[in-house]
C-alpha cells in the first residue's frame, strides 16, 4: 500500500501546483484603451442600412465575438459593428476599432513595391538576387532565376513557411516567440520548392516576407518607415499601423480562437505570427477603405500599374469564389460580377477587403475570432451571402 | 465532448494501473526475500520501483532538440514493476503521472501505463526504452469563454479541460548506486515523446507530438 499512498501524494501536490499557476492575467488588461473614437469623416446613407446592421448583429448571435463592417457604394455609405471588442473588458466593438488584417496586409506589401517600380527603384522582372544578400538567397532553391513579380503572384515555387510542420509546432510550442524573418527563412532553407519559378501558383507566405526585405533593401529603411513614408504619410492612413516589433498597438480588438470542438474559446491577441510585410497590419476599417478607395481611383498607383496589378493567374485550388490570383490581389468571382481585393486570417483574427468593379461598391469586413466556428461563420455567413445581400436587389 | 478515442485511454489507463499495483501487492513477499538473501542491489531484481524527477516539456516533433526555450517545466512520478529478468535483460511494466506547465497556454496532466524492456551494457548503467498509452487530461492557462445561446453572448466559463488519448515512447539511461540506507536509488535521464490526439477535430488537426525530458531518481522499495 506504501506505493499507493505516494502516488497519492503526488496527485495531491500536483493539485496545489494546478491552483498555484491558475493566475488570471487578463484581469491586468487596460480596458480603457478602447475608449477612444475619432472623427472618420463618414456618415450612414446607405439604403440598406437596416438589413446591414441586422446582417452583422445575426452573425454575432451565430456565434463571433465581435465585428466591424463597412460597405460604400454609389448608393450611399453603411458602416457598424456589433459584438464586443474585448469580453475581458466586456466593451463593444465600435467600427473604429482597429483589428489584425492578416494577409490583406499582402495588397499593402505590393502597393508598396509597386511604389517603387513607378519610381524607378526597383523593377519586377529583375531576380530577387540582385536585392537581397546571399546569406538569403543562397538557401532558396532557383533563387537566381525567380523574379519580384513571381513573388507578387504566388508563381516563385518558394516554399511557404507556414507549411513547414516545425513551424507550425514552435508555434503551438510559444505562441508568443517573436521570430525575425531570418528565423522564419530558416524553416523553408534548403527546401527544393513547389515547383520551378513560373510553372505553376502556389500561396505562400514567404513570397510576401521576402518581398518585405527587398522593400527594406531598396527603400533603404526599415519595413516600418518605409510603410509610414510610401503608404501611411500619402494617403492619411493615421489609423493604420505596420511595426513588426510591437505588432499589437494599444487599442487593437482582442482576438480569439476556437481550437475546440466544444466551441470554447481563448485569447489569442498575443499569438504572434504574421507579424511582417505578410500579415503584420492592424487598421480600421475606414483607414482599409481609404486605402483601397486610393488604389482603385489612382490616388497611390498609376492606372496602368493597377492593371498590371490586376494580371490574373489561377488559384491552384479555388475556395470560396476566389480563383485568381494578381499581384498582391485575390480575385473574388460571384454570381453578381467579380471583385478584387484580399482575405485575410491570423490566429485571433479574420479579415476582408474587396471592391466590386461591376458595381462600383466596397466591402470591408473586421472579424476578432479566427478558426473552427468562427472560420464557418465569416466563410458560409458572411463572405458567401455579403453579394447577394448587396447586390441581388440591384440585378434587373 | 470526450470522443471514443479519449474513452479508450481512460479505460486503458485505469485497467492497467490497477493490474499493476495487484501485481506490485503480491510481489511485495519477492522484494522481502531478496532483502533476506542481502544480494548487491540491482535494479534487474524482479521487484517495484518507485520514481520521481523534474522535466522540461517541449511541443515538437518526436526526439525535437533540447534544451528548449521557454522551459516549460514539469513533475513526473510513478513505479515500475520488473517483471521478468535473463541475465542483462529484463522487462518491466510501469505507471506513470506527469504535470506540465506551459505557462499562458496550458497545464496538462498525463496518466500513462507502460512496458519496458532494459539492458544492462556495462555494471553501471542501464539503458531502457518503453512504449506507452494513457490519458492526458488539459486545462487552459488563461480565462476560457463559451458562448450562451441564451442571452447570445460569450461568458467567461470554468474550464473543466479536455481529455485525450496519448500514446508514448520513452528511453532512458539510469546510473544506480549502492545505498541501502536511501533504497539504492538509481539516477535516471529520460527522453519521451508523446502525442495527443484527436488535437482539434473542428481544425482537421487530428494529432500533436510533444517531447519530454526528465531527470529522476528511481527507488527500489
Amino acid at each position: 500500500m506504501k506505493q499507493k499512498a505516494i502516488l497519492f501524494k503526488f496527485l495531491i501536490l500536483s493539485l496545489i501546483l494546478l491552483k498555484s499557476t491558475c493566475m488570471v492575467e487578463s484581469e491586468m488588461m487596460d480596458c480603457s484603451q478602447y475608449n477612444y473614437a475619432h472623427n472618420h469623416g463618414h456618415s450612414i446613407n446607405h439604403p440598406q442600412s437596416a438589413v446591414l446592421d441586422q446582417f452583422i448583429k445575426e452573425k454575432v448571435r451565430l456565434g463571433l465575438v465581435g465585428v466591424s463592417m463597412m460597405v460604400a457604394s454609389p448608393q450611399g455609405t453603411w458602416y457598424g459593428a456589433a459584438g464586443k471588442v474585448s469580453l475581458e473588458c466586456g466593451k463593444d466593438f465600435q467600427p473604429s476599432h482597429y483589428s489584425r488584417i492578416g494577409s490583406i496586409t499582402k495588397t499593402y506589401t505590393a502597393v508598396m513595391i509597386l511604389r517603387l517600380s513607378e519610381l524607378g527603384i526597383v523593377n519586377l522582372d529583375d531576380s530577387i538576387t540582385k536585392y537581397l544578400p546571399g546569406r538569403i538567397t543562397d538557401e532558396i532553391a532557383h533563387a537566381s532565376v525567380i523574379t519580384i513579380r513571381q513573388l507578387l503572384n504566388h508563381t516563385s515555387g518558394i516554399y511557404s513557411y507556414t507549411d513547414i510542420l516545425s513551424f507550425g509546432l514552435d508555434l503551438l510550442n510559444n505562441p508568443y516567440q517573436l521570430n525575425s524573418e531570418e528565423d522564419l527563412l530558416k524553416y523553408i532553407s534548403g527546401k527544393p520548392g513547389y515547383f520551378l519559378p513560373g510553372e505553376s501558383m502556389h500561396y505562400s507566405n514567404t513570397n510576401f516576407l521576402l518581398l518585405g526585405l527587398i522593400v527594406e533593401n531598396a527603400y533603404g529603411k526599415n519595413l516600418k518607415n518605409a510603410f509610414v513614408d510610401l503608404l501611411k504619410t500619402p494617403l492619411s492612413l493615421n489609423h493604420t499601423f505596420l511595426d513588426p516589433d510591437h505588432m499589437i498597438p494599444e487599442g487593437t480588438s482582442q482576438g480569439y480562437l476556437n481550437m475546440d470542438s466544444n466551441g470554447d474559446i481563448t485569447n489569442a491577441t498575443d499569438y504572434l505570427m504574421g507579424q511582417y510585410a505578410d500579415g503584420g497590419i492592424v487598421a480600421n476599417v475606414f483607414d482599409m477603405y481609404t486605402f483601397m478607395n486610393s488604389l482603385v481611383n489612382g490616388a497611390i498607383l498609376l492606372p496602368i500599374t493597377l492593371t498590371e496589378m490586376k494580371t490574373w493567374v489561377d488559384v491552384e485550388q479555388p475556395e470560396f469564389g476566389l480563383t485568381k490570383y494578381g499581384l498582391g490581389l485575390r480575385y473574388w468571382s460571384t454570381p453578381y460580377g467579380g471583385a478584387y481585393g484580399h482575405t485575410g486570417g491570423s490566429w485571433g483574427y479574420l479579415a476582408e477587403m474587396f471592391y466590386f468593379p461591376d458595381h462600383d461598391t466596397y466591402f470591408i469586413l473586421l472579424v476578432n475570432g479566427s478558426l473552427g466556428k468562427f472560420n464557418e461563420i465569416v466563410d458560409f455567413e458572411i463572405h458567401k451571402k455579403i453579394p447577394e445581400l448587396l447586390f441581388s436587389s440591384l440585378v434587373p | 465532448m470526450m470522443n471514443k478515442g479519449m474513452w479508450v485511454g481512460i479505460l486503458f489507463t485505469f485497467i492497467f494501473t490497477g493490474s499493476v499495483f495487484s501485481v506490485s501487492e503480491t510481489s511485495e513477499k519477492t522484494v522481502q526475500e531478496s532483502n533476506e538473501k542481502r544480494k548487491p542491489a540491482k535494479l534487474t531484481n524482479k521487484t517495484l520501483y518507485i520514481k520521481f524527477g523534474v522535466s522540461s516539456f517541449r511541443t515538437s516533433m518526436p526526439f525535437g532538440a533540447f534544451p528548449a526555450k521557454p522551459v516549460y517545466p514539469g513533475i513526473t512520478g510513478g513505479v515500475n514493476y520488473s517483471f521478468w529478468q535473463k541475465g542483462i535483460h529484463s522487462g518491466d511494466t510501469g505507471t506513470n503521472g506527469y504535470y506540465i506547465h506551459q505557462m499562458r497556454i496550458r497545464r496538462f496532466f498525463i496518466l500513462n501505463q507502460t512496458i519496458g524492456y532494459q539492458i544492462w551494457p556495462l555494471r553501471f548503467f542501464y539503458l531502457h526504452c518503453d512504449l506507452g498509452a494513457g490519458w492526458m487530461h488539459s486545462f487552459y492557462d488563461q480565462p476560457v469563454y463559451a458562448f450562451d445561446s441564451g442571452t447570445g453572448q460569450y461568458e467567461q466559463k470554468r474550464d473543466y479541460g479536455r481529455s485525450y488519448f496519448s500514446p508514448s515512447m520513452g528511453l532512458e539511461m539510469g546510473f544506480p548506486f549502492k545505498s541501502p540506507w536511501l533504497g539504492n536509488p538509481a539516477v535516471y535521464i529520460k527522453y519521451e515523446t508523446f502525442l495527443q490526439m484527436p488535437y482539434s477535430q473542428i481544425n482537421n488537426i487530428p494529432v500533436i507530438p510533444g517531447t519530454l525530458l526528465t531527470l529522476g531518481v528511481k527507488i527500489k522499495l
